[in-house]
């Protein structure tokens, strides 16, 4: 692992989990797929989705464990399972990525303090 | 799972390599794997080495004390199929299946030192509310948790929040107590690779 400096005052661990997380998340935004790159991006904001994708799309980011049979053969009619694929990996990464990100400003705050 | 194509649309040196896996282990092969392979350029072989290096990196954190994170992690996000396979992996590197029960039904209780009772109760606020603010960084650290133990810990929680969603969206298999423990010896032994 490594540690660097990110500003002149923060002195923030830094480890091989970012750049992974990072090449991941270019990787299922904006490389290529069966999806176009705009739906993939709104799956992983889970914004900007029409129906039935819309409804889908927030379950899986909120409340996965609510989907069901019905939920998936209704996406189905609308977009391929290789879309449904891509679709639903974008939108698991990004609510992820978004947990993580904000965790990393609340300890980057923490860390800034300490070395200020 | 709900989609056929994660049921049979693999390649044929795939479909070698899950038959040999079930010949080797004569259990089924568990739905988190079939996921890894299934077109990996456009995400497994990208999340195994985020899992790998997350679960089995160097880290202040035992692998069992991760496993035990991981486990947390899908109980808070009700996902059946990561309760079960990480609750036996973490089990089995405690060697202490109550421990690991007290902190899945009552974290307050449960025979973990502070600071990662500090640290599981951080991920539970960002997993149940997305975020976390610099008071809950501070509770962590006043028990002795370093800003590397925090992130390391910040690393799992992404996985688990990525794969409890999968799982849970594609509907993971709970295959029979027998093969999750097939599959946490797997898991303890090989790792995430």
């Amino acid at each position: 692992m490594k540690t660097t400096k990110l500003t002149n005052q923060s002195k923030i661990v830094f480890s091989e989990v970012d750049i992974l997380l990072k090449q991941l998340v270019t990787r299922i935004k904006d490389g290529p797929g069966k999806a176009t790159t705009d739906l993939r991006r709104s799956a992983f904001n889970n914004s900007g989705l029409k129906e039935p994708l819309k409804s889908f799309i927030d379950k899986v980011a909120n409340t996965a464990y609510t989907i069901t049979d019905n939920d998936v053969s209704l996406v189905k009619s609308a977009i391929s399972e290789d879309e449904i694929f891509e679709l639903v990996i974008c939108a698991s990464v990004g609510q992820s990525t978004r947990q993580f990100e904000n965790a990393l400003k609340a300890l980057n705050e923490v860390d800034n303090n300490i070395n200020s | 799972m709900r989609l056929n194509i994660l049921n049979t649309g693999y390649s044929f040196g795939t479909k070698l390599l899950f038959a040999f896996i079930r010949a080797m282990s004569r259990q089924p092969l568990p739905d988190a794997a079939k996921i890894i392979f299934y077109r990996p350029d456009f995400y497994g072989a990208h999340m195994r080495k985020i899992t790998q290096f997350a679960m089995r990196g160097v880290s202040e954190w035992s692998v069992a004390e991760r496993e035990l994170m991981a486990a947390y992690i899908s109980k808070l996000n009700n996902c059946p199929f990561c309760i079960a396979a990480h609750t036996a992996t973490s089990t089995l590197a405690y060697r202490d299946q109550n421990k690991v029960l007290k902190v899945l039904s009552d974290l307050d209780t449960a025979p973990i030192t502070e600071p990662l009772r500090a640290t599981l109760r951080l991920l539970k606020t960002l997993t149940t509310e997305q975020t976390i603010n610099s008071e809950d960084i501070w509770r962590v650290k006043s028990t002795g948790v370093s800003a590397q133990q925090i992130k390391d810990a910040l690393g799992v929680c992404f996985a688990f929040n990525t794969t409890n969603r999968l799982a849970d969206a594609f509907g993971f298999e709970v295959f029979s107590q027998k093969a999750i423990e097939s599959g946490a010896k797997y898991l303890l032994s090989q790792g995430y690779r």
